[in-house]
């Protein structure tokens, strides 16, 4: 007869038994439990990569640098600024027709100051939205849907950063598709370079040219307010009420539409959500499609009175932000694409839709 | 015809519409024969009938004019400038085009010979500007600029990306602003 384990023997070998398996690997006296549930993988996620991810959720110092962004040709520089809880705030030096507009991500708010129209636009979100996406980016890596591990090491503006890939890991693909590459400062836990990745290659960087973490920056909680932005009279809060929803059918019908869906969705993408987003009289319909850390948005509504225009298909994708319209079921529906897939993805799912 | 009433003609809006028709001859016999018997009763419509001959016997002793051998080779290069400007992604059809093609035809004014030139281009300006105005069909696809309900959206989807800690804000910004995306107008 097996002898009888005392209550908390018994509780440790069961905290044991649910460990994630990356947790195993860090342990030898687990290896061959975690061989074992890694018997249908190549990869496996690395502890101190994973470990060192979510410090970057919970950093605590503040920093202020020099960072340069590049998306496709163009090139943008701005004065960031950094603190506890997730705070930022993007000064843009260029490129012209961003020359002084302010972002700034504080825990529950976002400012948007636009320095041509001398205005300052307040988005709002519940607290709790960095717990819910650590949340969610936890999943995904127990799931065994998003793979981290450490790369290397490289000295990001003379400072000498831990270089972590995040990968979305497909059936066909063992190793992993590469979605970020993240060098992170493994002290104060600041994300010093950030590569933004796509199956076709690297889609955006961004990266300090230098930069001064801790106390040194002179950095306060108070360069995360609204009251740091330059005085002026106009504060327009962005009203974004939406309304998650179980199904199509039901957005469909709060919306009155007939949404639309493209027959083509990029491999690896699924569904991750539908809303209903209402802007006065007029309701839209949001749907979100993720595959690893990566999302593109598709949002629909109805257009009350169609502007003159003649039938065009895209013949080429607009990157960031693509609007077109399409005639369905006696009404017609104005379709936006927001996100950073590859021009070739985007374009076959844009012309797929019906 | 179903103009016609148990093969009568019953006012005068129901004869006017069989005029054209019966001075150009292409009635049948019975419908012509109640025309004729509606003439006969009603002076206005007899008077119609007499301006309309009038008018078409003018226009057969008109001297012809002939526009210049390259009008219609001009006109199609105007033509598919047009079209080219309209197929560009993110753009609707520009009116200046249309300006631009107004103040061509009217620089031709001054060649003699042009008037009914002139009268073509009219018709085809009229209907390059009637053509946008067309419901697209079932099915098709067609760009334009986003509106304030879409720039909301837009804004709201650049404040989840700045809220994630992997996102790229910065980058996005550059993505959504570059080609002049979100228009001017922009006002979530």
């Amino acid at each position: 007869m097996a002898p009888r384990l005392a209550s908390a023997q018994f509780h440790k070998v069961l905290r044991r038994a649910h460990r994630p398996p990356y947790y195993a690997h860090a342990n030898r006296g687990h290896a061959v439990r975690a061989s074992k549930l890694n018997k249908n993988r190549t990869a496996a996620s690395d502890p101190r990569a994973i470990n060192l991810l979510f410090h970057t959720f919970n950093s605590h110092a503040y920093y202020k640098g020099v960072q340069q962004t590049q998306v496709g040709g163009q090139i943008s520089v701005q004065d960031v600024m950094g603190g506890p809880q997730g705070r930022l705030r993007i000064d843009y030096v260029s490129p012209p027709q961003f020359a002084g507009d302010i972002m700034v991500t504080a825990p529950s708010v976002f400012l948007h100051y636009i320095s041509k129209r001398q205005r300052t636009y307040v988005t709002r979100w519940p607290a709790g939205k960095r717990q819910r996406i650590a949340a969610r980016l936890r999943a995904l890596i127990r799931n065994r849907k998003l793979l981290v591990t450490q790369t290397g090491w490289q000295e990001i503006a003379g400072v000498n950063c831990t270089i972590v890939r995040l990968a979305r890991i497909p059936a066909s693909v063992p190793g992993g598709v590469t979605q970020r590459q993240l060098w992170i400062d493994p002290t104060s836990a600041v994300i010093l370079r950030n590569e933004r990745w796509s199956p076709s290659g690297i889609q955006s960087v961004s990266y300090f040219t230098s930069i001064t973490i801790g106390p040194n920056s002179g950095v306060t909680r108070r360069d995360f307010t609204l009251a740091s932005l330059p005085a002026n009279p106009h504060k327009q809060r962005v009203i974004h009420q939406s309304t998650r929803v179980m199904s199509l059918n039901e957005a469909a019908q709060i919306a009155g539409i007939h949404v639309l869906l493209p027959a083509y969705i990029p491999a690896g993408y699924r569904e991750n959500g539908i809303w209903t987003v209402q802007r006065g009289k007029l309701t839209g319909v949001l749907i979100r499609y993720g595959a690893g850390v990566n999302h593109f948005t598709i949002f629909e509504h109805r257009i009350l009175r169609a502007p003159a225009m003649r039938p065009r298909p895209p013949v080429r994708p607009r990157a960031g932000v693509q609007t077109w319209r399409q005639y369905s079921a006696g009404a017609t529906i104005a379709i936006t694409y927001i996100g950073s897939l590859a021009p070739s993805e985007q374009l076959a799912m844009e012309r797929s839709f019906r | 015809m179903n103009i016609l009433n148990n093969n009568k003609i019953v006012n005068c809006a129901s004869a006017e519409c069989l005029l054209p028709q019966f001075v150009d001859g292409n009635l049948s016999a019975r419908e012509a024969w109640q025309l004729e018997k509606h003439l006969a009763e009603c002076r206005n419509c007899s008077t119609k009938v007499d301006q309309l001959k009038q008018t078409i016997d003018l226009l057969h002793t008109a001297s012809r004019l002939d526009t210049a051998d390259d009008f219609m080779a001009k006109l199609h290069a105007r033509l598919d400038v047009i079209d080219e400007s309209a197929n560009s992604v993110g753009t609707v059809p520009q009116r200046a085009s249309l300006r631009e093609l107004a103040a061509t035809y009217l620089r031709m004014l001054r060649v003699p010979g042009v008037p009914i030139g002139v009268a073509i281009g009219a018709v085809a300006v009229l209907m390059i500007a009637l053509i946008p105005n067309l419901k697209p069909a079932p099915g098709t696809i067609t760009t334009s600029k986003p509106d304030a309900h879409i720039s909301t959206v837009v804004e709201a989807q650049l404040a989840q990306t700045a809220a994630d800690p992997l996102g790229d804000a910065a980058a996005d910004q550059l993505v959504v602003h570059q080609n002049n995306a979100i228009p001017d107008s922009y006002n979530p």
